[in-house]
C-alpha cells in the first residue's frame, strides 16, 4: 500500500527472476506460475498444481 | 524369492520377506505406469464384483426405472377455477383473473448425463454434452484431490399445454446430480485395469459410491419387508390403536416398477371385522375392508362372500367374520362401487396430492386406489384378489390355521439398495419440483405488479422450474449428510443414518462397507434382542460370523460371499406384458387353474394359490403343486429358448412354494376346532409365491434333480432340502451347497482355520481386520483421504485362504509374518501383552505412517460475510515484491518462495506450514503447524477453482506421520489374539532354538487355554513348514485333510523338514544360555499390526487450558485437557484415607481459588474487596515494606455489602462453588456459610 511507485518498479524486476514451477496433475508437465496466474495447466487445463520437492538434501534420521 | 531357501533367512527375516515378490514379476517388461508397478496386470473377478450390487442398482435406477418414474410423476394443473373455489385467497375478495382456464404441466423425458467439468456446461448445449472431449470430462480423481461433488447433469423435457393450444417443450438442466463411481454415469464405466490406473485409479476400483465434496460415500443396504408378500404377524401395541382392535395384522409391502412403495397393514378387529391401515404423507389413513373390496370391484356382497369363503362351510368362524365384514357396508351406508368411491373420495379431497379441482369423488377415489391401494397390481381385479388374499391370511392365522410369520427371518426380508433408494427419493423431488413450480405460478399471479402476458413465453417456464431449489443440491444433502428430508418418508421407517463414509483404511475394511447391511436405525433403540438374533433362515445370505460385538451385534450384518442381492431384474415379467402372459400360459400348461374375472367361478378352499409378485394369477391343487414347483424350476435353470412361454421364466424366479404341512381335508373338519389339531396347523400361509423384481437376495446352489446351478432366495430355501455337503445328500434332498464357505461373508473367508476356534475368537478376527494398518491403495499421490493409515513392509501371509486369492487381496497385503514363539519369557508377555526383537523391529517389522491431508485457503471466505469482501484480501508470496518491502525470508523458515513448504519439509509444533500475503496490512502471515506430533510434507497441491481468478487458490496438504511401533501399539493374530508391544527386547538375550532361530514374537502360552484359538496354532505349524518349503500354504475353511487330522497334515510335513512333529523345539535362554527344561512351540505366524496406537490416545497435563465458566481443567486429548479424576476415583482415596492427595487432586490441582466470606451472614457473594481502602493501606504498606506479616490484615478489610461491616474473613475455596452460590442466588436461594478456625 505505501510506496506504490517503488513497488511497481520491484515488479518489473521479479518478473525476470525464475518464477516457481509446479507440476501439473493432469498431463505432468512442469508450469510456471505468473503472478497473478489462474492456477491452470496451459496443456491440458488441469486445475491442479503439485508442488515439486525440494532439490536441497533431505536427511532422515535412519531408525 | 521363491527361489531362495527361506529357511535360511528365517531367522533375519521377519520382515521385508516377501517385499522382493511385488518386484519379482514385474521385471518382465511392460511398466503400466513409470511410477506405479504391480504384480499383475488384472484384478481377479471376485474383487471387481465386490460392490456390483450398489452400481447396477444405480443403473437400473437411471435407466431403467427414470422413464418408468417420469410416467408415473403426476402432471401438475392450475387452473382458475381452483383459485376462485378454495379459501386461498381470503386476502382479497376479488378473484384473480389468469389469462388462461387451465395450464398443464409434466415432464416429457428425463435424462442423467455424464459428469462434465463445470466451465464447460454454461456453454455447453445437450447435443455437444454427449461428445464431450476428454480434458472437459470430470474425472473421480479430480473430485476427490479438490474436495468436489462428482456430479452429472441432469436433463428434462418438460411440457407444457395450456387450455386447447398445441403442447411447448423445453429441454433443461435441472442441476447436477450426484453419481455413482463406475456406474454408467461414470466416466470409468468399463474401462479396464490399465485405463483406470491412467486415470489415477487404483487399478481394482471397483466404484459403488458417491463422491461428495471430496469424501467417498455410499448408501448402506438395508434391510426391508419383502415386498409384495403378505406377512402375518401380531404386534401387542395394536390393541391400543383403537376400539376392537387386536395385536394381528397382515401386511404388504407393495412396491411398482419405478420403485414406488406404499405399505398396507390389515388389521383384525375383535369382531372379525378387517380395517385396512395405510400411512400417506406422514398420516394415517384408515378404511374398512369392506370400502376397499367395493371399491375395487362392482361385486354384490354375495359374490364378495363366496369369494372369500369359497365353499368352506364347515368351519364357520369364516363365514361369520366375512359376515360381519360386509355389515360394515350397512353401517357406513355404503352399498355399491360407486358410493364406496365417492366415500373415499369425499375423505381424501383435502389431503391427496396431485388432484385437479375438477374431479369428482368418485374420481379422486379411483385415483387413490390407482395410486397407492396395491400399486404392484395394475388392474382392479388384480387389487381385489391381493385383498382378498391379504383377508384370508388373516382369517386363516386369526382361526390358528397358520402360524404367524416372523418379520425378523430373512425369509420374509430383501434389501434396500442404495440405487433404489436414490431413484426412489429423486421420484419424489422430481415431483416436487413441478408442485413447487405451480406454487410459484400461483404466486405470480397473485401479485397484481406482475406482467401476465409473460406466461405464454417458454422462458417463463424455464423461470419457474429455475425459481426452485436444485434437485441435485438435495440429492447431495441426501448423500453428505444421511438424512432424508421427504414428504412421505418413502415408506421408510427411518429417516436418517441412510449413507456412511466408506473408509479406506484397509482393503478389508472398505470392501465390507459395500457388502454391509443394517436392519434399521429403528431396532438399535429396541430393548429386545430378538431382532439381533441369528436366524437359520438366513443360512447362505447373511454371514453368521461377521457381525460387529457391541453396540450393533446382530443389527449390522454382511451379505455372504456367494449372495447377490438382485439389483437389475432379468425379465420384467410385470412391465413385459407379452412374456406376462406367456408365464401365464406357461404356469396353466403346468397344472395350474388361472382365475378369472367370473364371481361365479371360484376353487375349492383347499386349492393352493399362485401368485407372481403378490398378484395372484391362479390355483393349483395340492397334489399337483410338488410337479408343477419342479417343472417351473427346471425351466428356470436350463433357461430354455425353445418357446415364448419357456423363455418367460427368468433365471433368478423365486419359486417359493409353502405346501400345506396339514392336510385340512372334509373328514377332520371338526377337529380342526379342537385345541389338539391346533398342533398340526401349517407352518405357513400355502400358496406358491413367485418373485420376479428386484431387491431380492439370491445365491447360487446346486440342483440335484434337474442338474446345473439354481438361483435360489430365502423364501424358497425354506421348504428346500438342501445338503450342505456331499455325505448330508438324504433320500428327500433336491439341492447341494455348491461350496460351505459361500455362508461366509468376504472378510470372514480370510481367515486361515477359522474352524479350529471358539467361534466369538472368529467374529473378533472380522472386527480387527477392518482395523489393521495395511495397504489402502496404490494411487496414493491422487487422494486426499483425511487420515490414512499405512504399512511400509507389508507382506503377502505364508498361510492364505483360497479366497484370499480369489479376492486377490494378496494385492492389498495388510500384516507381517513373524516368527512366534509361545513361551513365558521375561515377564513383559503378561496379560495379553507381547515381546517384540528389537533387531525384527529395526529390521522394519510393523514399521508405519499415517497421512492426514487437509486443505488451506488462500482467501477463506467467512461464514455468512460477502464473498466480495474477503476475496482479495490475501496473496500467494511468490512475487518479489511481497517478500521484499517486508525483509521476509522465507528460506529461514524452511519455505519455499511461494510460501509453501518444501515437500519432505519436516512439522514440528509452531514451525511456519505456509505464509501468503495480507494485502490490507501489507505484512506476510505466517500460519504455523499446530500438532504436537512432528510430521513431514508429503505432498503440497495448488487447487484453482472455477469460478475464482488467481486469488481463489486452495492448498491441499498431505502431511506424513511416522509411526513405527512403540510400546502400548496394538497387535494381532488373524484369530481374535490382540494384544500390547510391552518391550522391544534385544536380540541377543530372545531365547534361540537349535538351528538359531530367534523368535520376531513372544507371546504368553496363558493366551490359548481359555480363548481356544487352536487355528492360531495351526496356522502356526502351516507358517513353519510353509516357511521351510518356500511355499505359500493354501487352506480352506472345512477341508477335509487325511484322517480328519489336520495335525498328521502339517505335522508330518514339518517330520520331513527334520523338525518336530509338533511344532515344538528346543529352545535355550538368550540371556542365560542354558537350555530350557520345556520344548517351546515355535512357528510361523501372519500379525496384524491394528491402528489403535498410544500416540492417538497418550494424554497427560500438569496445567493447562481451563472451563471457563467453572475454572475447572476441560476434558478432550484434542484440547489439551486433563483425565477426570471421577467419583469413583475418589471413593477410592477416601477409603484409603489419602484425604491428602485427595485435596490434592480435587481441588488444589483443579479449580483452586481464594475468596471471602463474610463471619456476619457467611455469605461468598458479598463480600468485595473496597478499592479505597485497599489503595490506602498500600499506599502506607509500600512506604512501611517491614509489615509483610501484617499484608494478611489488609484482605480482612474486606467489605460485606449485606451487612455492611469489614468482618469477611479469606478462605480457599473451589471456584465451582462461588458459581454455583451465584446461580443459586439468581434463583433466590441464599448460600451460608459458617467458618471456624481449622486446627
Amino acid at each position: 500500500m505505501s510506496g506504490g511507485v517503488l513497488g511497481d518498479d520491484l515488479e518489473q524486476t521479479g518478473r525476470e527472476l525464475p518464477k516457481v514451477s509446479y507440476i501439473c496433475g493432469g498431463c505432468g508437465r512442469e508450469q510456471k506460475l505468473d503472478k497473478d496466474a489462474v492456477i491452470r495447466c496451459m496443456h491440458c487445463s488441469h486445475r491442479i498444481f503439485y508442488k515439486r520437492r525440494e532439490k536441497k538434501l533431505l536427511q532422515y534420521l535412519a531408525r | 524369492m521363491q527361489g531362495k531357501p527361506k529357511a535360511s533367512s528365517k531367522s533375519s527375516k521377519g520382515v521385508a520377506a516377501s517385499s522382493g515378490h511385488i518386484n519379482a514379476t514385474s521385471s518382465d517388461g511392460q511398466a503400466i505406469n513409470d511410477k506405479v508397478r504391480f504384480t499383475e496386470k488384472t484384478i481377479k473377478e471376485g474383487l471387481r464384483q465386490a460392490s456390483r450390487h450398489h452400481i447396477e442398482s444405480f443403473d437400473y435406477a437411471m435407466q431403467v426405472c427414470l422413464p418408468r418414474i417420469c410416467q408415473n410423476l403426476l402432471a401438475t394443473e392450475i387452473s382458475s377455477q381452483v383459485v376462485d373455489t378454495t379459501a386461498a385467497v381470503p386476502t382479497s375478495g376479488k378473484a384473480i383473473a389468469y389469462p388462461f382456464k387451465k395450464m398443464t404441466i409434466w415432464f416429457e423425458s428425463l435424462e442423467l448425463k455424464k459428469p462434465v467439468k463445470t466451465e464447460s456446461t454454461s456453454l455447453m448445449s445437450l447435443s455437444q454434452a454427449a461428445s464431450m472431449a476428454d480434458n472437459d470430462k470430470m474425472y473421480p480423481s479430480e473430485c476427490r484431490l479438490r474436495s468436489l461433488t462428482y456430479t452429472a447433469p441432469l436433463y428434462a423435457t418438460i411440457a407444457r399445454k395450456i387450455d386447447s393450444e398445441p403442447e411447448e417443450k423445453i429441454t433443461l438442466c435441472l442441476g447436477d446430480i450426484p453419481v455413482m463411481v463406475r456406474s454408467n454415469f461414470c466416466h470409468l464405466n468399463g474401462l479396464d485395469e490399465i485405463e483406470l490406473v491412467k486415470k489415477r485409479e487404483d487399478m481394482a476400483e471397483f466404484g459403488g459410491y458417491f463422491i461428495i465434496n471430496g469424501n467417498e460415500r455410499l448408501v448402506r443396504m438395508l434391510i426391508m419387508t419383502k415386498r409384495n408378500y403378505p406377512i402375518a404377524f401380531q404386534r401387542g401395541t395394536f390393541i391400543n390403536r383403537g376400539r376392537l382392535f387386536t395385536p394381528y395384522a397382515v401386511l404388504q409391502r407393495c412396491v411398482r416398477e419405478d420403485l414406488f412403495s406404499q405399505t398396507l397393514t390389515l388389521h383384525y378387529l375383535s369382531d372379525g371385522n378387517c380395517m385396512m391401515r395405510l400411512i400417506y404423507q406422514k398420516q394415517e389413513l384408515v378404511f374398512p375392508a369392506y370400502v376397499l373390496l367395493k371399491s375395487l370391484v362392482d361385486a354384490t356382497d354375495a359374490q364378495i362372500y363366496n369369494r372369500l369363503v369359497k365353499g368352506y362351510f364347515r368351519n364357520r368362524q369364516i363365514g361369520d367374520r366375512v359376515e360381519v365384514l360386509l355389515q360394515e357396508g350397512h353401517k357406513l351406508n355404503l352399498f355399491n362401487q360407486d358410493q364406496c368411491l365417492a366415500y373415499i373420495g369425499s375423505i381424501l379431497r383435502a389431503a391427496l396430492v396431485g388432484l385437479s379441482s375438477d374431479m369428482s369423488d368418485i374420481d379422486i377415489g379411483r385415483f387413490f386406489i390407482e395410486k397407492h391401494i396395491f400399486v404392484n397390481a395394475h388392474t382392479n381385479t388384480d387389487k381385489f384378489n391381493s385383498l382378498c388374499m391379504m383377508i384370508e391370511k388373516l382369517y386363516a392365522v386369526v382361526a390358528g390355521e397358520c402360524e404367524l410369520d416372523n418379520l425378523d427371518s430373512p425369509a420374509n426380508q430383501e434389501v434396500l439398495l442404495s440405487g433404489h433408494l436414490y431413484g426412489a427419493l429423486m421420484a419424489e423431488k422430481l415431483q416436487d419440483l413441478l408442485l413447487g413450480a405451480r406454487g410459484k405460478l400461483v404466486r405470480d399471479l397473485r401479485n397484481p405488479r406482475f406482467d401476465t402476458s409473460q406466461i405464454r413465453n417458454p422462458i417463463y417456464l424455464k423461470k419457474m422450474i429455475d425459481s426452485q431449489v436444485s434437485i441435485g443440491k438435495k440429492m447431495e444433502h441426501f448423500l453428505a449428510t444421511g438424512n432424508l428430508i421427504s414428504r412421505t418418508n418413502l415408506d421408510m421407517q427411518q429417516t436418517a443414518g441412510f449413507t456412511i463414509v466408506a473408509d479406506k483404511l484397509n482393503n478389508h475394511r472398505y470392501l465390507s462397507h459395500f457388502r454391509s447391511i443394517h436392519r434399521g436405525q429403528y431396532f438399535a433403540e429396541m430393548k429386545t434382542t430378538t431382532v439381533r438374533k441369528l436366524l437359520p433362515e438366513g443360512w447362505g445370505f447373511l454371514c453368521p460370523v461377521h457381525t460387529p460385538d457391541g453396540g450393533p451385534c446382530g443389527l449390522l450384518n454382511h451379505i455372504s460371499s456367494s449372495c447377490v442381492p438382485l439389483a437389475k431384474d432379468d425379465k420384467n415379467l410385470q412391465v413385459d406384458k407379452k412374456s406376462l402372459n406367456n408365464f401365464k400360459a406357461l404356469l396353466a400348461s403346468l397344472g395350474m387353474h388361472p382365475i378369472s374375472s367370473d364371481f361365479g367361478l371360484t376353487y375349492p378352499h383347499r386349492y393352493i394359490p399362485v401368485t407372481l409378485d403378490g398378484v395372484l394369477i391362479g390355483y393349483v391343487d395340492p397334489e399337483q403343486a410338488p410337479e408343477l414347483v419342479k417343472a417351473l424350476r427346471a425351466l428356470k435353470i436350463q433357461q430354455l429358448n425353445t418357446n415364448d412361454m419357456a423363455e418367460s421364466v427368468p433365471r433368478t424366479l423365486e419359486v417359493a412354494y409353502l405346501p400345506p404341512t396339514f392336510q385340512n381335508d372334509e373328514e377332520s373338519q371338526d377337529e380342526v376346532q379342537s385345541s389338539k389339531a391346533k398342533a398340526h396347523k401349517n407352518k405357513f400361509f400355502p400358496g406358491i409365491y413367485l418373485a420376479s423384481t428386484v431387491a431380492r437376495f439370491v445365491r447360487p446352489v446346486q440342483n440335484l434333480e434337474i442338474g446345473g446351478t439354481e438361483w435360489i432366495g430365502p423364501l424358497e430355501q425354506l421348504n428346500m432340502s438342501i445338503a450342505c455337503q456331499e455325505e448330508d445328500i438324504r433320500s428327500d434332498t433336491t439341492h447341494q451347497e455348491l461350496d460351505p464357505i459361500n455362508i461366509l461373508s468376504i472378510i470372514a473367508t480370510m481367515q486361515p482355520f477359522p474352524e479350529y476356534n471358539q467361534s466369538p475368537r472368529n467374529m473378533y478376527q472380522c472386527q480387527m481386520a477392518k482395523q489393521t494398518m495395511g495397504t489402502p491403495y496404490h494411487n496414493h499421490p491422487f487422494r486426499m483421504d483425511n487420515k490414512v493409515y499405512r504399512l511400509l513392509f507389508p507382506q503377502e501371509p505364508l498361510v492364505q485362504t483360497q479366497k484370499y486369492g480369489d479376492y486377490d487381496f494378496r494385492q492389498y497385503p495388510s500384516g507381517t509374518n513373524a516368527v512366534v514363539a509361545v513361551i513365558s519369557y521375561t515377564g513383559y508377555d503378561m496379560e495379553d501383552a507381547m515381546i517384540i526383537n528389537k533387531s525384527a523391529y529395526e529390521r522394519g517389522f510393523g514399521h508405519g505412517a499415517v497421512y492426514k491431508s487437509y486443505i488451506r485457503e488462500l482467501n477463506e471466505v467467512p461464514q455468512g460475510g460477502s464473498a466480495a469482501s474477503a476475496k482479495s484480501r490475501y496473496r500467494m508470496m511468490n512475487q518479489r515484491k511481497y517478500r521484499e518491502d517486508n525483509k521476509v525470508d522465507l528460506n529461514e523458515k524452511g519455505l519455499d518462495v511461494d510460501g509453501l513448504p518444501f515437500i519432505g519439509k519436516k512439522l514440528e509444533h509452531g514451525t511456519a506450514e505456509q505464509c501468503i500475503y495480507d494485502q490490507t496490512t501489507a505484512k506476510p502471515r505466517f500460519t504455523s503447524f499446530k500438532d504436537s506430533e512432528p510430521a513431514r510434507v508429503e505432498s503440497v497441491r495448488l487447487m484453482g477453482d472455477e469460478k475464482g481468478g488467481s486469488n481463489a487458490v486452495n492448498f491441499g496438504y498431505t502431511i506424513r506421520y511416522s509411526r513405527n511401533p512403540v510400546i502400548g501399539d496394538k497387535f494381532s493374530s488373524r484369530h481374535g489374539q490382540k494384544g500390547v508391544l510391552s518391550v522391544l527386547w534385544p536380540q541377543e538375550d530372545m531365547p534361540f532354538t537349535e538351528t538359531g532361530i530367534v523368535p520376531d514374537i513372544i507371546i504368553n502360552p496363558h493366551a490359548f487355554p481359555s480363548r481356544m484359538t487352536m487355528g492360531m496354532l495351526i496356522e502356526s505349524l502351516a507358517g513353519k513348514t510353509g516357511s521351510l518349503q518356500g511355499k505359500f500354504k493354501q487352506s480352506k475353511t472345512w477341508e477335509k485333510y487325511e484322517d480328519d487330522d489336520i495335525i498328521s497334515h502339517f505335522g508330518s510335513e514339518l517330520l520331513k523338514q527334520g523338525y518336530n512333529y509338533y511344532g515344538n523345539e528346543t529352545m535355550y535362554s538368550g540371556i542365560f544360555g542354558q537350555q530350557m527344561k520345556v520344548d517351546i512351540f515355535i512357528g510361523v505366524v501372519y500379525y496384524q499390526r491394528l491402528r489403535h496406537m498410544v500416540s492417538d490416545k497418550s494424554q497427560a497435563r500438569a496445567t493447562g487450558p481451563i472451563d471457563a465458566l467453572t475454572h475447572q481443567p476441560v476434558k478432550g486429548r484434542k484440547k489439551h485437557g486433563g483425565i477426570r479424576f471421577g467419583e469413583m476415583e475418589r471413593d477410592s482415596l477416601l477409603a484409603h484415607g489419602a484425604a491428602f492427595a485427595l485435596n490434592d487432586r480435587l481441588l488444589k490441582c483443579s479449580d483452586y481459588s481464594e475468596g471471602y466470606v463474610c463471619k456476619k451472614c457467611g455469605s461468598i457473594i458479598s463480600c468485595y474487596l473496597n478499592r479505597e481502602i485497599l489503595k490506602n493501606q498500600n499506599t502506607i504498606y509500600n512506604n512501611n515494606s517491614t509489615a509483610t506479616a501484617d499484608k494478611f490484615s489488609v484482605n480482612e478489610k474486606v467489605y460485606c455489602r449485606v451487612c455492611d461491616a469489614y468482618e469477611c474473613r479469606k478462605v480457599s475455596l473451589p471456584y465451582v462453588l462461588r458459581y454455583m452460590t451465584n446461580e443459586l442466588a439468581a434463583m433466590n436461594i441464599k448460600m451460608q456459610f459458617h467458618i471456624e478456625a481449622s486446627i
